[in-house]
């Protein structure tokens, strides 16, 4: 084979009746794609059947793609659409979902030492739950911009919203999340004082970083400050 | 609040909103000033930062083998599926010799695409579950009595050959051969009905109806589902399990 074909190119030989083409374009994204399902929606069999849904969708549609926006952000919003159309309906039927079960495996790394991999499979967890009580559109946010490190400009895109939207969403979610993360700061924070809400992430699994290297930034200290000065 | 304080404590989300550039000008220099000025808000103004850097810092997931396997067999039935919408005149699946470009069920397809579309997931996942089992295929219908022992995957010429144009005939035979409790006979499904079950979409629903046969001399299984208003969504599927696919789709009144 001469060069890798653009994800337009392959898009391109999927409309005109290549049959591997899509194939090559999912492999080569997909990785990325269940990543932002898993963690906006929470759990692994959803994200694998919203995954589905919007890749099956996004083979049939492909006609459709206009080339404004990259192939990849195309992707992206249909997987991200399917998973938020998942989330209201499963909000809807359930409550609490994501903090019932623990997440799956899948949820977390691989490839690590058993020690680190314990520690930072922790981690993953108490985000996660953490990550459940936000409203979906913030979740979705924060799980484009903050996780997958997307710009906030593509993330607007993917999410179909202007770029204050996106920014505000990410806000209003951090904002959720810092009373539920913060006792992550590690040994020597003080303990939560404030309810901050029905299903608080407990503490007691909150994971030590046996080195010191913090999986919480080292700028963390801020981490264990009273919520609300007032 | 706190007395020392030159000016009240901003909020949790107005701070995380300053953090965004999202607070009017005014107030975000009145509020910076009031960080300088007071090492808790700072604290809980970086502490904001810091929640951005531990997301990002959570390694991402590798997508399960399993749940790669059933997007590949999702999308490989749906390269084969009629209702693909290319507009050419060959597509995906489309057997040689034969151009698509008259069907109709590209049309009724689409009408079932919504559907289709929700329920693939839950029937992959019913097939996944199903696959485990060693039984052999069952013949739940035999349109010709006399094919009745041929396994279903021998190109059995004995086997009734399922044509466009008398499709809708042979269905209504087999629904009128079938016995009176369906549902019954469903639980026998085995592994390779239930992928067939899948790559039609209907994998969490119990076909009215399943026949053996060949369809363009490559031996087929026939499903046929209750469909939307009140008729039948008919799949003729062919393959092995994993990777059936749909050879045919096509809505008929019942």
């Amino acid at each position: 084979m001469a060069e890798q074909p653009s994800d337009a190119e392959l898009l391109a030989r999927h409309t005109a009746g290549d049959h591997e083409a899509f194939g090559m374009l999912v492999h080569r994204h997909r990785d990325r794609l269940w990543a932002v399902a898993l963690r906006t929606l929470g759990d692994r069999e959803e994200a694998a059947d919203a995954l589905q849904d919007a890749l099956v969708s996004a083979f049939r549609a492909a006609r459709t793609f206009q080339g404004r926006s990259a192939v990849t952000t195309w992707l992206h919003r249909i997987v991200v659409n399917a998973c938020l159309d998942r989330a209201r309906r499963t909000a809807s039927r359930r409550t609490g979902s994501l903090d019932q079960e623990p997440p799956a495996d899948g949820a977390l790394g691989s490839a690590e030492p058993a020690e680190a991999s314990v520690v930072r499979a922790e981690l993953q967890r108490e985000v996660i739950r953490a990550l459940a009580v936000l409203p979906a559109d913030q979740r979705a946010a924060l799980v484009l911009v903050d996780m997958q490190g997307y710009p906030v400009a593509e993330a607007a895109e993917v999410l179909g919203v202007p770029v204050g939207t996106v920014k505000s969403r990410c806000a209003r979610g951090r904002a959720r999340l810092l009373p539920l993360l913060r006792h992550l700061r590690g040994e020597g924070g003080p303990p939560v004082s404030r309810e901050t809400s029905g299903r608080a992430v407990s503490r007691e699994t909150a994971p030590r970083n046996p080195d010191g290297s913090a999986a919480v930034p080292s700028t963390a200290p801020a981490l264990e400050g009273d919520g609300t000065p007032r | 609040m706190t007395p020392n304080s030159p000016s009240p404590h901003p909020d949790l989300e107005t701070l995380a909103d300053l953090a965004e550039d999202l607070v009017d000008p005014a107030e975000a220099t009145a509020l910076r000033q009031h960080l300088v000025n007071c090492p808790d808000c700072n604290e809980i103004y970086a502490a904001l930062t810091d929640v951005g850097l531990l997301l990002g810092s959570l390694d991402a997931p590798a997508i399960p083998t399993e749940v790669a396997d059933r997007i590949d067999a999702a999308l490989a039935a749906e390269s084969a599926a009629p209702a693909l919408p290319a507009a050419s005149h060959s597509h995906a699946g489309a057997p040689p010799g034969r151009s698509t470009g008259s069907k109709g069920p590209g049309r009724a397809g689409r009408q079932s695409t919504v559907r289709r579309r929700r329920l693939t997931g839950l029937l992959v996942a019913a097939a996944v579950a199903v696959a485990g089992l060693t039984t052999t295929v069952s013949l739940l219908l035999q349109p010709d009595p006399s094919a009745s022992h041929s396994a279903a995957k021998a190109a059995d010429s004995a086997l009734p050959e399922y044509r466009d144009d008398q499709l809708t005939d042979q269905v209504h035979q087999l629904l009128a051969a079938q016995p009176a409790h369906p549902h019954a006979q469903s639980r026998t499904s085995d592994a390779n009905s239930a992928c067939f079950a899948a790559a039609a979409g209907h994998a969490n629903g119990t076909p009215l109806a399943t026949g053996q046969g060949q369809y363009r001399g490559s031996p087929a299984t026939l499903l046929v589902y209750p469909g939307s208003n009140g008729g039948l969504d008919v799949y003729l599927v062919t393959g092995g399990c994993p990777g059936a696919t749909v050879l045919l789709h096509r809505t008929m009144p019942a």
